[in-house]
């Protein structure tokens, strides 16, 4: 098990013909393998990092056994537990109602969230499989978002420009509609 | 294997242009690619309630940016194939 110090890990649900998607983002906030503080010893799915970055790293049965001595260290590993599923039960949510656009800035902030700066060095197809989508279907919706000036892409990096747009931008289809 | 750059030209003629590419086996995986990319974008926008781009066009470059190919969204709309 990993616990992050930095850098951005992606839990990846895999299907078959390559259509695999992430069902969870991890950062510095939290640790990989986190169903161990549950009592699972195996995961369900495959962990990558995705931005380079470093962590600490312990073997699952030396945390199983830390966690069966400290009720506080149980209590602070429940409660990452807890936000990932927040996050997860988010993620179904928007995976069935959201569109591509939306769903992708949301994805940017969780990012932004877990790094230092305001540059991502993500490449577009990263992006096609973390949000389950064709390639050039990723690239149509960042230039909608570019095009509202939230963020800026280049080659191989989105910089994020107005974090509070991207915040905004799930309220704003009725807008963009009308040519706001 | 080579790379293709998908890019987009609307109805009004405004190119968006794709700066990464992605590579396949061949022309023809890539024409693939194209068509289960056109119905995904056309799908979406079709849900997303937007005005779609029927008329858009893939215009696909190789890496010394020739034109190769150009696959009409309209295709997409009318004929079958690979699901996206």
């Amino acid at each position: 098990m990993y616990f992050l110090e930095d850098g951005i890990a992606s839990v990846v649900a895999k299907l078959p013909k390559g259509r695999d998607t992430e069902v969870g983002l991890i950062g510095m906030e939290g640790m990989t393998g986190a169903l161990v503080a549950l009592g699972g010893d195996r995961a369900a799915h495959d962990t990558y990092m995705q931005l380079a970055g470093s962590g600490l790293r312990i073997p699952a049965p030396a945390l199983s056994s830390a966690l069966s001595e400290s009720t506080t260290l149980k209590a602070l590993l429940l409660l990452y537990v807890q936000t990932l599923y927040i996050q997860t039960s988010y993620t179904a949510l928007v995976n069935a109602r959201s569109k591509l656009d939306e769903r992708l800035a949301r994805w940017l902030l969780m990012c932004h969230d877990r790094v230092r700066n305001d540059r991502l060095a993500i490449t577009h197809e990263f992006m096609s499989v973390m949000l389950g989508v064709r390639r050039p279907g990723v690239t149509v919706a960042i230039q909608e978002l570019e095009g509202r000036g939230l963020i800026r892409a280049t080659r191989g990096e989105i910089v994020i420009r107005d974090r509070d747009g991207l915040f905004q931008w799930p309220m704003a289809p009725t807008a963009s509609r009308r040519g706001i | 294997m080579p790379r293709y750059f998908f890019h987009i030209r609307n109805e009004e003629g405004h190119l968006m242009e794709d700066l990464e590419g992605q590579e396949f086996a061949d022309l023809a995986q890539a024409e693939e690619n194209a068509m289960a990319s056109a119905k995904e974008i056309l799908a979406e926008g079709l849900l997303s309630g937007k005005p779609m781009l029927t008329g858009a066009i893939f215009e696909i470059c190789d890496e010394k940016h020739a034109l190769v190919l150009r696959f009409p969204f309209s295709d997409a709309a009318r004929m079958p194939g690979t699901r996206p």
